[in-house]
């Protein structure tokens, strides 16, 4: 018969009562809690009867096997009325009571819903208000950067916007949560009620699984992209996963040890040597899959490049044929998230030319609208102060717009159906180049 | 509405002050209100120890001795004070029961 079983189990941080419930059931089954590690709860088989259960929040020392003077005194004061401490973490306390009408832990509604959160306060509700903070000030960072080069932020920081914005609602639900049932318990305790907190925390239970769910669809839809973009994604999809892996792996030694009582100076030393140890490890292999897959560069050989082998998709020869020996500065970049992607292809001529004269250079930016909804701010978006609108059809076009403050090079914005093209020239296109064009980029995927 | 903390005192704040006139640990307080009380009122572990730190943390009692575990308390005069208030608001309230009750009486 098994003597010991493991499940996991979220509860919020401040939900008692469906700790208080769900153990209480447990006993009944006949199943005591053993330990507690994040959401892994082990218990152990004991004879079934039932139990009454309380839960602490004080804060524990992480390392220290000794329970803190605030636990001891009040693990002394429980035992005094038959409620035994059971479990010790460093954030929670379970404690049981197997008589059958013992004298409740918390007779006062008031003091329990201060202390509750004087003891919160010190321990998980400080890491939450920290966590919510620091991910709400990246949220501005980002909308603020959204609305400076909105661009530029579509194409390369969209991704990471909205994971962070899953993170603040998912910290801000529970914070809310907390500050909701408080709000409400401290009105009841005054009439001398008490406030069940399962409601608030199955609602933040609800949207951490909503969360972790569009995570994961955040994560998997990049999956199907380019290669290099599907490659990138599943990288930092797997190094995620690793981070996580390798805290959890520390967090779990670092408790194992306190519950072996090693000393506390022990404790720290080899949590931090093994911290070091797979940081290092951590990094080592990102640098190397860094290094094997060139840094997920847009122009390695498996990117959208990929199409145009023989470099940029548009070139000078192609447009104009014979140009002589000169000498040619090429560089081609891109960037690319769920919703943008945005190539550069540059050929840039090395001959000097009087300020008249015609240059053998063309340079554009392809911008790639993945979700129709971005079209008109795109184009918006590139748009010079100074234009004109053109005709479209040499350029097979649906619009095309001519920068008219242009210097010596004349510039175009074509807009295809699901992507817009800034191309400058060195010289003004004739109507066979600029058909050369609408071929090259109008079927554009 | 929520009260602020310590304008008024709960039953078991009131008892467990009312102790404290006395140096006490808690484990003597668990026993004492139900003595003081014929039974009537009992403080739980866990509310003794919020209250505790509670009237610690507003300088309502003082600790004055450690001997091991065990840690002894005392009223200070800001808790007597607020002893005192708390008497007098209800004997107020039963002065008015009384007071009320008695003219429903006569008439």
């Amino acid at each position: 018969m098994k003597t010991r079983k493991h499940t996991w189990k979220y509860v919020a941080f401040f939900d008692f009562s469906e700790v208080k419930r769900y153990l209480e059931k447990k006993a009944r089954e006949g199943w005591v809690l053993e330990h507690v590690l994040g959401i892994w709860w082990t218990f152990r088989r004991a004879e079934p009867r039932p139990a009454q259960v309380w839960v602490s929040y004080l804060q524990q020392d992480v390392y220290d096997p000794q329970p803190s003077q605030q636990l001891e005194n009040l693990a002394d004061l429980g035992e005094h009325t038959g409620w035994k401490l059971t479990v010790d973490t460093p954030t929670m306390q379970v404690f049981y009571n197997w008589e059958t009408d013992p004298l409740p832990m918390e007779t006062d509604p008031v003091a329990h819903v201060e202390g509750m959160h004087r003891a919160l306060k010190r321990s998980v509700l400080g890491v939450y208000r920290g966590g919510f903070g620091l991910a709400l000030a990246a949220l501005l960072v980002q909308l603020w950067y959204w609305w400076e080069a909105p661009l530029q932020f579509l194409s390369r920081e969209v991704n990471y916007f909205l994971v962070d914005v899953l993170f603040v609602v998912a910290l801000g639900t529970e914070l809310g949560a907390y500050r909701l049932w408080r709000n409400r318990a401290r009105k009841r305790a005054a009439q001398g009620e008490w406030l069940d907190t399962r409601p608030w925390g199955w609602a933040s239970r609800l949207v951490l699984w909503g969360y972790l769910v569009l995570w994961v669809i955040a994560m998997a839809l990049p999956l199907m992209g380019n290669q290099w973009v599907r490659r990138a994604n599943l990288f930092f999809l797997v190094s995620g996963l690793a981070f996580v892996a390798g805290m959890w792996l520390v967090v779990l030694l670092r408790d194992l040890l306190r519950r072996r009582k090693v000393r506390r100076g022990l404790n720290e030393v080899v949590t931090a040597a093994v911290s070091f140890f797979l940081v290092m490890a951590f990094i080592s292999v990102l640098a190397a899959v860094c290094t094997r897959w060139n840094g997920f560069s847009p122009t390695a050989s498996d990117s959208w490049w990929k199409q145009y082998p023989d470099g940029l998709p548009l070139t000078v020869e192609r447009l104009r044929g014979d140009v002589g020996d000169q000498e040619f500065w090429v560089h081609r970049d891109g960037e690319e998230s769920l919703v943008l992607g945005q190539y550069q292809g540059w050929q840039i001529t090395e001959e000097e030319t009087g300020p008249e004269e015609d240059m053998d250079t063309v340079m554009y930016t392809v911008t790639l609208v993945k979700v129709p909804l971005f079209y008109d701010l795109c184009r918006d978006e590139i748009l010079w102060a100074d234009h004109e609108q053109v005709d479209p059809s040499p350029w097979l076009a649906r619009e095309v717009y001519r920068e008219t403050d242009h210097g010596r090079l004349r510039t175009y914005l074509l807009c295809y159906d699901t992507c817009l093209v800034q191309i400058s020239f060195g010289w003004e296109p004739t109507q066979d180049q600029m058909q050369l064009v609408g071929e090259t980029f109008g079927g554009l995927q | 509405m929520a009260r602020a903390k310590f304008q008024t005192l709960s039953e078991q704040m009131f008892y467990v002050l009312l102790c404290l006139r006395e140096e006490r640990c808690g484990i003597d307080i668990l026993d004492q209100v139900p003595a003081m009380t014929q039974g009537r009122v009992h403080v739980g572990s866990g509310t003794l120890y919020n209250l505790l730190e509670q009237f610690l943390e507003a300088e309502c009692i003082v600790e004055t001795r450690v001997e091991g575990r065990r840690r002894s308390y005392l009223i200070t005069p800001k808790g007597q004070e607020m002893l005192e208030q708390e008497f007098q608001r209800i004997s107020a309230q039963a002065q008015d029961y009384l007071r009320l009750m008695g003219k429903e009486g006569q008439a």
